[in-house]
């Protein structure tokens, strides 16, 4: 019930926009935060309905297939398989237990950095746990003290580094020391980027590292390959979950400070979307949440490990728990899962460490005991590093970049079909457009008109969806008859329409969708939308397809007009992609002018480093088409403006001319220069 | 993508060897180079490619008069908006969408894409009379006029079936599979019966099997069709084998998940077909994963048309009797058949790869290769070759089994490696097990009348061997494996 209220209250903040200069406006990314949360709660509140309605162990069953193939669809898993090639690399001694350090291939020439950990005493063979770090840059050293216990308590122990952490930093500067891109969410940001146009998700290589992790630990002699459990904690937590779901060799789970629902996430006040990896596009439209990684792993024994403070709500672990424990019920496992909850903040795991052994004990070692956490300080961390210099991008043989991976598993399309309609279908397809060329113009409220430097412009506002509104500026040139008109996106539209609307032009500026405000950025090379393009392919948009609709919603409405003649359309920066899509889509539209736009997406996967991919970017958009076809497809009608390359810096012409063969018309100009009519 | 992931492989592809293959292959520029037979696979792979429709030809079965709401049989509605799809120009798409769908069963016809929303469900009724008259079909290797497939096509080209959505066949203990138990009436089974009507030389036109026959339904079966795309469904409650291409050309099989326990619900079972690739799937099954097959003894021989060129790739097999088999129908023959890039693991799963026949199915089976798989567990052999399946040495053929390699196998925990039983006068022929870790094998290898077995880098039990591992007691293995 409670979003049809917000859904109400938006809707008259959308009426009241109107006749509010736009000054006093609440952000257009405020507005479309609200707008995707909405939606978020309607799919979560669907899939809910789905989930209560299951009651019969079979039906929970088929509800795993579904989930199961809904997951493969999403991730599209790696593949590889087979022996593990690994090299232990050192050896040391701790108090009742020893150390290895050691790399293993998660396919072929891509390596994982670990620690093995064996108990002390005893023969074995002894139960294994799999064990991934949280969000930090010391990756599986943050795990040390955890993994010691564990190995004392009895259980062989692969602690891993998760990629982009520890010895896995993908964009390690030696110059300075660390990750040029920041901290491991924005090292998981910019491989999002990456790995986003070849579809699927790039969890697909996290998962892939756990995966021939547990293949590793299978193959240890000494390791009980029928108790294997996985632990993680917080982006830890996440892949331990993601492998609990996907490979049934786990028998025994706990993952702490991650669960949780997305009411609760993406609410208001709440911390909205996780990392990249833990945000998987089309989620939550496909009908899944969070507790369908736990769901998928039943009847197999799952601890949900909660800390009461948090910033993942603590209310959003327990509704998951509740719902993961109704079906475990259901499945007749109600005793295989348990929530340990323990005081304190994100990753306070020290006062319930010894639940947590204890619920490992109890599935993998038939063993009560909860034995006390033992203080265990790491030392020189040198001694648990696995390459020379603690880096495998440093590393003499230290194997291929994700980045070099996920190049080398990218769509190679066959060139796109000239075939205008198959391609109209392909961008439908992959940028999420809803809005068609000739669909009924959006009723379109007027405000009260504005003169600013003896430009008289025309607020306005339409409804791009009942709890969306999106605003414009609407310079209507003087005169009669039909003039040419410009649909100008970009965020800072005054000059240009003040410099068309001179040259005898109607100019109407829309306002791109979710600009304005700020959000965490990972890393301050992925840009604001990293978080809010996470949000939108959530719930199954994409930035670049939200902005296209309402740019067709606005041609409908122009097309309507008694001034509006030719029409052209203008976008810069991020809005560029936007206009070539715009254009391809919609006949109507006369000219395509691509302002400071990027070129193609392939470059997102082959070049070592992008910036602000989140604004434009498409999943799995390689395999359909690329901007060039775009270009192509457009031919006479598009004229580039200093074209940049995907990290945003001016194409030269010999680089232009290799990425479009078709040799469409480009502009070289100083960026002071002003775009002009005449331009074409 | 693939990098050469040990010394040894390399040893053998690479260096002057390759060199001197190809001066004395030079002028055949079709032969794959005989040192790596997955430059065959290549070929194969690059060969195979899936039909396409055109989206704006596209009908409903609402525009029919179909109902989707689980209770209005829609058999109708989905006939003509397939007939119409195939009337189109270059053919159409049928979109099945909009919730549950109750039909009999579906005849797809050249052209046509049968597309399956993510949202919904396509229910095959209970009521097995929906499924007659008899038609043209196949059941464990046998041709027959009989109960219809749920989803057959006959001598089509160009069809395909797609989308994300449910494929029911509502099959259980009270329906379809009952059948599989009911005792023989008149002391002669209907599998039985038609088993004899074959081997009799009966024609096809006269071995008819109407309404009150316990012989179940195939789930989908294109039969003599080229050009044929089945993706992304999900398969659950199957009556018999789910997949079951019958000499079909160019075949592909991909991001398909079938889920189903019932007797004989083997995932994808291709014929007697020819280029076949069977791609990102998730078999979790009542009997094998996958099971390739060419027609069974006389009807086998009559037919006389191999399935080869088959690749098996990215997929996952949970439960099932095997992961990838061969047989035991094969009296045609299989050859050419990769696998790749596989994780196989269940206690439930008998074992990994498996080759059944015996001397009364007869057929050769050569040129298989398997490559970088993960098997978890496997309840007895990773690896099978049996003769002694079924009727065993009693019979007047004889089974050829002629080239297999398994490289970079890993095997977590299996009760022996290899169960490989020949005949005397029919030895197993030429077994390469290379780059093959085995980590916990419960029991000695069963060896007999194998020619030419060689390891290459095989560790068994943490101890490198150089050929099977002596001891096991040959016994007959059951039809589960």
């Amino acid at each position: 019930m409670r979003h049809h209220a917000l859904a109400a209250s938006l809707a008259c903040a959308a009426t009241l926009l109107l006749v509010q200069p736009a000054t006093a406006q609440e952000m257009a990314r405020d507005r479309l935060i609200a707008h995707l949360t909405a939606q978020a709660r309607e799919q979560a509140a669907e899939r809910r309905a789905v989930v209560q309605a299951i009651t019969t162990p079979e039906q929970a069953r088929l509800r795993q297939v579904r989930v199961r193939a809904m997951l493969a669809e999403l991730i599209g898993p790696e593949r590889a398989a087979g022996p593990v090639r690994a090299e232990v690399t050192g050896r040391s001694d701790g108090d009742g237990f020893g150390v290895e350090s050691l790399w293993y291939e998660s396919v072929p020439g891509y390596r994982v950095t670990a620690n093995l950990y064996r108990p002390g005493r005893g023969n074995g063979p002894f139960p294994a746990i799999i064990m991934q770090p949280g969000h930090g840059v010391d990756g599986k050293l943050g795990n040390h003290a955890f993994a010691a216990n564990l190995a004392r308590a009895g259980f062989i122990v692969l602690s891993i580094d998760i990629v982009g952490e520890g010895e896995r930093i993908q964009h390690y500067d030696p110059e300075i020391g660390a990750s040029k891109v920041g901290r491991p969410t924005g090292e998981h940001s910019v491989a999002f980027g990456q790995a986003l146009p070849t579809g699927g998700h790039v969890s697909r290589w996290f998962i892939q590292d756990a995966m021939r992790g547990v293949d590793y630990l299978m193959s240890l002699p000494e390791v009980d390959d029928r108790r294997i459990g996985a632990f993680g904690c917080s982006g830890g937590g996440t892949i331990t979950a993601y492998l609990a779901a996907l490979d049934p060799r786990i028998a025994a789970t706990a993952t702490a400070c991650y669960v949780n629902d997305y009411d609760h996430l993406l609410a208001p006040g709440g911390p909205g979307p996780q990392d990249a990896e833990q945000s998987i596009p089309f989620f939550l439209e496909r009908g899944l949440d969070l507790p369908d990684w736990i769901e998928a792993a039943a009847p197999r024994p799952y601890a949900v490990v909660s800390t009461t403070g948090d910033m993942f709500p603590i209310a959003g672990a327990r509704a998951a728990h509740a719902e993961a424990a109704r079906f475990y019920a259901i499945m007749g496992a109600a005793d295989r899962i348990t929530m340990i909850e323990g005081p304190g903040g994100h990753g306070n795991l020290q006062p319930i460490a010894p639940h947590i052994i204890g619920f490992f004990n109890r599935w993998l070692r038939d063993d009560p005991a909860q034995p006390a956490f033992v203080t265990i300080p790491t030392g020189d961390p040198a001694h648990l590093l696995a390459t020379p210099a603690g880096q495998l991008t440093t590393a003499p043989d230290g194997g291929d970049t994700l980045r070099q991976v996920i190049a080398r598993e990218a769509p190679v399309p066959a060139v796109a079909s000239a075939d205008s309609a198959s391609l109209r279908q392909a961008i439908r397809d992959v940028a999420r457009v809803h809005v068609l060329p000739g669909d009924p113009a959006p009723a379109m409220q007027e405000g009260a008109p504005v003169d600013t430097d003896g430009l008289r412009t025309l607020p306005l506002s339409f409804a791009a969806a009942p709890d969306l509104a999106v605003n414009a500026l609407y310079a209507r040139a003087s005169g009669r008859g039909r003039r040419p008109t410009l649909l100008v996106l970009q965020a800072r539209p005054q000059a240009i329409m003040a410099r068309w609307h001179a040259a005898g032009w109607n100019v109407l500026a829309l306002e791109p969708r979710g600009a304005g405000g700020t959000e965490e950025a990972k890393s301050p090379l992925t840009g604001d939308w990293t978080l809010l393009s996470l949000r939108a392919l959530l719930v199954g948009q994409t930035p670049v397809g939200m902005r296209t609709d309402d740019a067709v919603a606005a041609l409908n409405w122009l097309a309507g007009r008694p001034e509006v003649g030719r029409i052209e359309v203008l976008g810069t920066g991020a809005l560029a992609p936007v206009a070539l899509h715009v254009g391809v889509l919609d006949d109507r539209v006369d000219g395509v002018t691509a302002v400071n736009g990027i070129l193609r997406y392939r470059d997102f996967v082959e070049r070592p480093l992008s910036r602000d991919m989140a604004e434009v970017n498409l999943p799995g958009v390689l395999a359909r088409y690329d901007l060039p076809d775009l270009i192509t497809a457009l031919g006479k009608r598009v004229v580039l403006v200093n074209p940049v390359s995907s990290v945003g810096e001016p194409l030269r012409a010999e680089q232009v001319a290799a990425i479009l063969p078709a040799a469409p018309r480009v502009i070289f100009q100083s960026p002071r220069d002003p775009i002009l009519p005449s331009a074409r | 993508m693939r990098h050469s992931a040990s010394p040894t492989r390399r040893q053998l592809l690479g260096g002057g060897c390759a060199a001197m293959i190809v001066t004395a292959t030079a002028g055949r520029a079709q032969t794959p180079d005989p040192a790596d037979p997955w430059a065959e696979a290549a070929q194969i792979r690059q060969r195979i490619v899936p039909p396409r429709f055109p989206h704006a030809n596209s009908f409903t079965p609402q525009q029919f008069g179909g109902v989707p709401d689980g209770s209005t049989l829609a058999t109708d509605a989905i006939a003509q908006a397939i007939a119409a799809a195939s009337a189109a120009p270059g053919g159409g798409r049928v979109v099945v969408g909009g919730g549950i769908w109750l039909t009999g069963p579906i005849r797809l016809l050249s052209g046509v894409e049968l597309h399956v929303d993510r949202d919904s469900t396509l229910r095959f009724s209970q009521d097995p009379a929906l499924y007659f008259p008899p038609i043209l079909t196949r059941m464990e290797g046998n041709e027959l006029m009989g109960i219809a497939p749920f989803i057959h096509a006959l001598e089509a080209e160009n069809i395909a079936i797609t989308g994300g959505g449910v494929l029911d066949g509502q099959a259980d203990e009270q329906h379809w599979w009952d059948r599989a138990r009911r005792p023989a009436d008149n002391g002669e089974s209907d599998g039985r019966r038609l088993r004899r009507l074959a081997e009799e030389g009966v024609p096809v036109a006269e071995r008819v099997f109407g309404p009150d026959t316990t012989i179940r339904p195939q789930f989908i079966q294109p039969y003599r069709c080229r050009n044929v795309l089945i993706e992304g469904v999900t398969i659950i409650r199957s009556p018999m084998w789910e997949i079951h291409p019958v000499e079909c050309e160019n075949v592909t099989v991909r991001r398909v998940t079938i889920s189903s326990h019932g007797p004989n619900n083997d995932g994808c079972d291709p014929e007697s077909c020819r280029d076949v690739l069977i791609e990102d799937c998730l078999f979790d099954t009542g009997d094998d994963c996958i099971a390739i097959k060419s027609g069974r003894n006389a009807d086998g021989r009559r037919l006389n048309r191999p399935t080869e060129n088959v690749i098996v790739s990215g997929c996952t097999m949970l439960d099932g009797h095997g992961g990838v088999t061969l047989g035991s129908e094969i009296s045609g023959g299989v050859r050419n058949v990769f696998v790749e890039n596989c994780r196989m693991d269940s206690p439930q799963l008998n074992t990994a790869i498996r080759f059944k026949n015996n001397a009364v199915r007869g057929g050769t089976l050569e040129n298989i290769h398997v490559r970088d798989v993960t098997v978890g567990q496997v309840g007895r052999a990773a690896i099978t070759v049996d003769y002694n399946y079924e009727e065993g040495a009693d019979g007047p053929y004889t089974p050829v089994f002629d080239g297999l390699t398994v490289q970079r196998m890993l095997v977590g925990r299996c009760e022996r490696v290899l169960d490989l039983q020949g005949f005397a006068h029919a030895p197993i022929r030429n077994v390469l097990l290379q780059d093959v870790t085995v980590v916990r094998a419960a029991e000695p290898d069963i060896v007999e009348h194998v020619e030419g077995l060689h390891y290459a880098n095989v560790s068994r039990n943490g101890v490198a061997v150089r050929g099977p591992t002596p001891g096991g007691m040959p016994r007959r293995a059951g039809r589960s494996g």
